[in-house]
């Protein structure tokens, strides 16, 4: 295959010499061409996804294969109660390191020491915010133009002066009115807009939006409703049970400037889950394909209207949503792709041209190894092949089970070795649907109709993997796999590393290459958050969040007893490595 | 909770794998006493467990999750309904703007019921 090229530009050189003589570039300088230029960047870790490829890598070789055995632990900070563990994303500019804890805490830290500089706690809805299930853990920030961006869980947007802390504005978006949602994943910066979308899958309420706000003012410059936005979503769901019907899009998209597109998961419908079972089409408490629930959208980035779409779960009965996961672009023999998994453990390529409506698919392939709720997927087409509906009753063995097969968290492609890495997980679960009573519309109200309980793929313990495939063709080269699935994010780095936090609390080093382990540090407490690579002062380090409590997280303790029946859920820290 | 105010007789079959329901005390009148039971709507905890309580609390409160496993809480009755009612902070939701008095006390009865070694 063509690799990406690694070659670094003349402004990336620059900026890299910069940070290497430890000079602290003015915090205005993140800018939207640095922006735009970030995978060229090294030294810091500009956005959520590291750049807009979404690689989740790092052109860093301090750290490498051969070194990395003599990595320790440089510094670590302790955020006051983070309830769920720390689930953010850390961002690392010019030296300095900003991430979030529980409950609307902002930090900022000298990226070489750990000192803090300044912190931020914002003042919440505490009843509205536990009003919700996602509650009080943050995944991340958006840092441009000066301020650090903060969705919370009480549905406003936050700016803060990124030197100070110190509040520039301060937004409800997300009203109680507008669907009693509110915001746990991070921001991503656009031009002069922050874009975000709302949490809520599980909640009543129309309409799932995902918005653009003015990164100067916090007014919303546009809203994209994922269900009922236009007469093709309105007509997806019978008896008007749009107006019910969940959606959202709670993690973090990306940005193709070659189109001028957002592209961004969504959440699954509600009721999760339709009693319907075969007759989803006709039946059921949401008859037809629910769009555009589970499903990629495409946005003009100016204006938010939909350029196209694809959804990879039409009517999901499984509550496999698509907001899960990054959007990696990449190219090869001159033609660019997108690929994006979705949590029922398949991974799609995409056409990254949005002029084909619904997007073209390329390619569709399974990293999930028990799963029965479909037989498989097309590989030209993407459509579903032999679903297995869930009717009104009892069904026992579906895998995978709700947490998914893939979860929120990000793989990572190295442009080195051509490969993606990606976490898979294998468990199952026995589930009663039951015909839930719709509540009231637009309330936010819980809207479910089953009970469940966690349970392993016939003839073996639930596990997970680690992966390392081809990204198009989904061509394995080496596999590891794991007794306790990994829920964190993975990182990989031009040393031949990937990084990946273990849910039992081992942070390992794998050899990018043969997935030969090299390294491994007991953090003491499981991850299921963010893990970047950044230098100060001229050095590397790489840098993870711990803390575990996460609602995926919870089936650990019946599935696996300890260490996760002890493990504690209202705590975590900000880890950071380096070499001596 | 005022331990004295439940008014209902609970069906624990649920137990065993039936539908749990509720009705209350019949009244000692004259009056048709089955129109007035069939008048009153009764209570399915389960569905309303499927509805409010599944996301967290597996196999209907027989299982941990993502929550407790509930089957032989050392809770109180009363500190049982106040935790649905006001939930806990970081962990649950209150649940006292989204469902009556009735039906928390139905879920108080229904969790109490539930014994560990059904799990």
């Amino acid at each position: 295959m063509k690799r990406w090229s690694t070659q670094m530009t003349g402004a990336a050189k620059a900026l890299s010499a910069v940070a290497l003589l430890g000079v602290s570039l003015s915090a205005g300088a993140v800018d939207w061409d640095r922006l735009q230029n970030a995978d060229k960047d090294p030294n810091n870790w500009l956005m959520y996804h590291g750049a807009f490829n979404s690689y989740h890598y790092s052109d860093l070789s301090q750290v490498n294969a051969t070194n990395v055995k003599n990595l320790r632990l440089a510094w670590l900070h302790t955020p006051s109660a983070s309830k769920r563990g720390v689930q953010s994303f850390p961002l690392a500019v010019d030296g300095t390191l900003y991430y979030t804890s529980a409950s609307g805490q902002v930090w900022a830290l000298d990226g070489a020491t750990g000192e803090m500089k300044w912190r931020y706690q914002a003042k919440l809805d505490q009843e509205r915010s536990e009003g919700t299930f996602y509650n009080p853990y943050n995944r991340g920030i958006a840092i441009a133009h000066g301020k650090v961006y903060m969705g919370t869980t009480d549905g406003r947007m936050i700016a803060l002066d990124m030197n100070t802390g110190k509040v520039v504005w301060d937004k409800m978006i997300l009203t109680v009115e507008g669907g009693n949602k509110g915001f746990t994943g991070a921001p991503l910066a656009v031009k002069d807009m922050i874009v975000i979308g709302s949490n809520g899958g599980e909640l009543s309420g129309c309409c799932g939006p995902i918005f653009a706000v003015d990164a100067k003012t916090g007014e919303v410059r546009w809203q994209f409703d994922t269900i009922g936005g236009d007469e093709r979503s309105k007509a997806s769901w019978g008896n008007d049970s749009w107006k019910t019907g969940g959606g959202g899009g709670w993690m973090t998209g990306t940005y193709d400037a070659k189109t001028n597109s957002i592209w961004w998961g969504t959440a699954n419908p509600a009721p999760d889950y339709d009693w319907g079972g075969e007759n989803w089409k006709t039946d059921g408490a949401r008859p037809g394909d629910n769009l555009y629930s589970s499903s990629v959208v495409v946005l003009n980035a100016d204006n938010g209207e939909l350029k196209s779409w694809f959804q990879e779960m039409p009517h999901d009965a499984w509550d496999f949503d698509s907001a899960v996961g990054e959007f990696m672009i990449m190219e090869r023999g001159g033609k660019r792709y997108v690929m994006h998994p979705n949590k029922g453990g398949i991974i799609f390529v995409y056409d990254a041209d949005p002029s084909h409506a619904p997007l073209k698919v390329e390619n569709a392939y399974m990293i999930g190894k028990t799963f029965n709720y479909i037989k498989g997927v097309d590989a030209k087409t993407g459509q579903l092949i032999g679903r297995r509906e869930l009717p009104e009753g009892k069904h026992t063995n579906v895998c995978p089970a709700i947490d998914g097969a893939i979860s929120w968290n990000t793989g990572a492609y190295n442009p080195n070795t051509g490969l993606l890495y990606k976490v898979g997980q294998e468990w199952c679960f026995d589930i009663e649907v039951v015909k839930a009573d719709p509540p009231p519309a637009f309330s936010g109200q819980t809207y479910f109709g089953a009970s469940w309980t966690s349970t392993h793929p016939e003839g073996r313990k639930s596990f997970g993997h680690v992966s390392a495939r081809d990204p198009l063709t989904g061509k394995v080269k080496w596999e590891k796999e794991y007794k306790y699935p990994p829920l964190a994010s993975l990182l990989s780095t031009k040393g031949n590393l990937v990084f990946v936090p273990g849910a039992d609390g081992r942070f390992e080093a794998l050899d990018a290459r043969t997935g030969a382990k090299l390294w491994e540090h007991n953090n003491g407490i499981g991850h299921h958050g963010g893990v970047i690579t950044y230098t100060a002062k001229g050095k590397q380090y790489v840098a993870v969040v711990t803390g575990w409590g996460s609602h995926v997280s919870g089936n650990y303790c019946p599935l696996f007893g300890e260490p996760f029946c002890s493990m504690p859920t209202d705590n975590g820290q900000l880890l950071v490595f380096a070499l001596p | 909770m005022n331990t004295a105010a439940p008014m209902l007789r609970w069906c624990v079959a649920a137990l065993a794998g039936a539908m749990l329901c509720a009705g209350p005390v019949r009244a000692a009148d004259d009056s048709a006493p089955a129109a007035a039971d069939a008048a009153k709507p009764k209570i399915d905890v389960r569905k309303l467990f499927a509805m409010n309580c599944s996301w967290c609390h597996d196999g209907y409160g027989m299982h941990a999750g993502k929550g407790p496993k509930l089957a032989g809480t050392s809770m109180t009755a009363s500190q049982v309904y106040q935790r649905i009612a006001k939930g806990k902070s970081g962990a649950m939701p209150g649940y006292e703007k989204t469902l009556n008095p009735e039906q928390i006390e139905a879920f108080v009865e229904y969790i109490k019921g539930l014994k560990e070694s059904d799990g």
